[in-house]
């Protein structure tokens, strides 16, 4: 799992947060959203699978 | 007869049970033929020890079975008078909630670790672990209190990682690493690392923000990998590590 996020509103850039498996192994992904997502950023806990493996144009992506 | 008159067993209402010998020779107790305890004429006892050179000389295994009877802060105490776990003492504990089979060792102004009698690291009154490693016992050793090796290209992942609760991947070769537990302040040393891929040219590095984009944080503290022959250009490392020193 993965958490993305709306790093800022105006620019819509996109952050992707990756958990550790140590993180896991005692806390939730909600607890982690807590933990690294700005106060009132749109965020959305997506599958590994949507994230894009091509970052060629990783600069380009943006919160919809 | 002579040694029948100067040993005796003697009870009475006031003194309890005393076996007595009133000559200089030990008072042992046997079992099966074969004696199994032994009081000098100095006090020294042995169990198994027909020889006891301290007060309490046992040839043997002892069992101190705190877990069973007490649980937690029950053990051995060093000092006389002081049952406490304040105090020298080294008692079972439990450190995970489930059972006493836990072991704290405790001394008031430290505790030593020595082999050959020399003594090789300690940790002293202030909590400070210091090791011999050339420095002798008064250098302390600094953790490294946090590190990732993650992979920057493709599918962004971790290969393996200690108190890192997640990375943020900020966009081309910046990453967020999130601590679990925070850091005491924000004025550690963070070492990172990167390589490329086999027979790429591209001279890759990395470097830690300290202030504006990404301010260094007692949570966090964010990386980037770049180009320094493409003026700085941030660019996917393969591989990143990075360790936090304090």
């Amino acid at each position: 799992m993965r958490i993305i996020y709306e790093e800022d509103t105006s620019t819509h850039k996109v952050n992707v947060v990756i958990p550790t498996s140590e993180w896991l192994e005692t806390h939730t992904m909600e607890e982690l959203v807590a933990k690294v997502v700005p106060d009132g950023a749109n965020y959305e806990i997506v599958e590994d699978s949507v994230i894009p493996t091509d970052r060629t144009f990783r600069e380009a992506w943006r919160w919809e | 007869m002579g040694d029948i008159m100067t040993c005796k067993i003697n009870a009475d209402t006031t003194d309890g049970l005393k076996i007595v010998s009133d000559t200089s020779g030990a008072v042992d107790v046997q079992s099966n033929g074969t004696t199994r305890m032994t009081v000098l004429a100095n006090g020294n006892v042995g169990i198994g020890a027909s020889s006891p050179t301290t007060k309490l000389d046992i040839a043997g295994s002892i069992l101190v079975d705190a877990y069973n009877n007490g649980g937690a802060g029950g053990g051995i105490f060093l000092r006389g008078g002081f049952l406490s776990t304040a105090q020298p003492s080294i008692t079972v504990a439990d450190h995970d909630g489930s059972a006493p089979d836990g072991i704290s060792i405790n001394g008031n102004d430290g505790v030593s670790f020595r082999t050959s009698n020399t003594e090789r690291a300690r940790i002293d009154v202030n909590g400070v672990l210091k090791f011999n490693s050339g420095f002798g016992s008064v250098g302390a050793a600094y953790g490294c209190r946090a590190w990732i090796k993650l992979t920057g290209t493709g599918t962004i992942g971790i290969s393996a990682s200690a108190n890192v609760a997640s990375i943020t991947d900020r966009g081309t070769g910046t990453y967020t690493v999130t601590f679990t537990t925070a850091m005491p302040d924000a004025n550690y040393s963070t070492q990172v690392t990167t390589t490329w891929a086999t027979g790429v040219t591209e001279h890759v590095t990395g470097l830690v923000y300290h202030d504006s984009p990404y301010a260094q944080a007692t949570g966090s503290v964010t990386a980037k990998t770049y180009n320094f022959s493409n003026a700085g250009a941030a660019i996917d490392a393969s591989v990143v590590m990075l360790a936090v020193f304090r």
